[in-house]
């Protein structure tokens, strides 16, 4: 059986510092979630749908290009249907409004929040997507 | 030439939201300092202002649209066109604190202020989520409107964040009741 290919876009990371991979939090709408946090997260993804996916996490930078960012990102809404086009003038407002995107087989379940990986491990088995949650205000 | 980018503005924001409306420069000789659109962009010319409703749905996320993409990509080709024109834009989002929203609303004609302080918008009460685009360009400016707001005060009562009208403690808001109780 094919693994599925689960891709996860962070959005900007507050604090994000040139050759620093951790430290800051991901401000989406709702969650503030730190990076350790994330790293947490997705061990806890990876543990549950150990055998079943691959994961391909993005990340962008200020310090380098992100044309690979932006040209899978574009892969994803393309075969999602989506019109948005991203370029390197709308990424950063394109993932404050939708940060994190995770697609399954280049198909968005998810935007805007983590789900827990009960959450993640259905989605991925099913093909359904995870509710975005609502914002606090 | 403004007519035509005008109409182009709003024929492809009208396709995802339920009101367009855009306010001149002039509209904002009054407007306070702190929150005024040269913050953002200081050689503005107009500030494009549109909401989407959200009516049918009391589970609606809280000042998000409910077709993300689709409102990403609408601003995004506004942006776009307005650019390729030689007008620099810039969106504002809902979560954005350094303008009021609700004045840019109020002065592009597409709502006016409610007893607790929101935007109360035609047909959508205050439910309506908003954003704007703040484009150097030179658009046509929409009529201020009046007579929204039927001063039933049945917001302000439902508020537990409000003990004087148009007066609010913004700390305390966020439970949406007045949004459900507008009959608007």
């Amino acid at each position: 059986m094919n693994k599925k290919s689960i891709q996860i876009f962070l959005g900007k990371q507050i604090e994000n510092s040139c050759g620093s991979t951790s430290g800051g939090c991901n401000c989406s709408s709702e969650t503030a979630t730190s990076t350790n946090s994330i790293d947490e997260l997705l061990k806890k993804y990876t543990t549950v749908l150990e055998g079943i996916t691959i994961f391909n996490v993005y990340k962008i930078s200020d310090c380098e290009d992100n044309e690979e960012f932006i040209n899978n990102l574009n892969q994803v809404l393309n075969k999602s249907g989506k019109k948005l086009i991203v370029d390197n003038t709308n990424l950063e407002f394109v993932l404050s409004q939708s940060a994190p995107i995770i697609a399954v087989d280049d198909k968005i379940i998810s935007i805007k929040s983590f789900p827990d990986e009960k959450q993640l491990y259905d989605a991925v088995m099913s093909g359904n997507k995870i509710p975005v949650k609502k914002s606090c205000c | 030439m403004i007519d035509h980018n005008t109409n182009t503005v709003k024929s492809i924001l009208s396709n995802i939201f339920d009101s367009v409306g855009i306010a001149n420069k002039e509209r904002f000789i009054n407007a306070p300092a702190k929150y005024h659109p040269k913050i953002i962009l200081d050689g503005f010319g107009s500030v494009i202002v549109y909401a989407q409703g959200n009516k049918d749905s009391s589970e609606q996320d809280m000042g998000s649209f409910s077709d993300i993409w689709g409102s990403l990509a609408a601003q995004n080709e506004v942006v776009k066109f307005l650019e390729s024109h030689g007008y620099k834009s810039v969106i504002i989002s809902g979560t954005s604190r350094s303008v009021s929203l609700v004045q840019m609303g109020i002065l592009a004609g597409i709502g006016e202020l409610s007893p607790v302080n929101s935007l109360v918008v035609k047909d959508l009460g205050l439910t309506a989520s908003l954003a704007a685009i703040i484009t150097e360009a030179p658009l046509i400016p929409d009529e201020e409107i009046t007579g929204v707001c039927i001063k039933c005060m049945k917001c302000m009562n439902v508020c537990p964040a409000t003990e004087i009208a148009y007066q609010r403690n913004p700390e305390k808001c966020g439970c949406g009741k007045c949004r459900n109780i507008c009959p608007v």
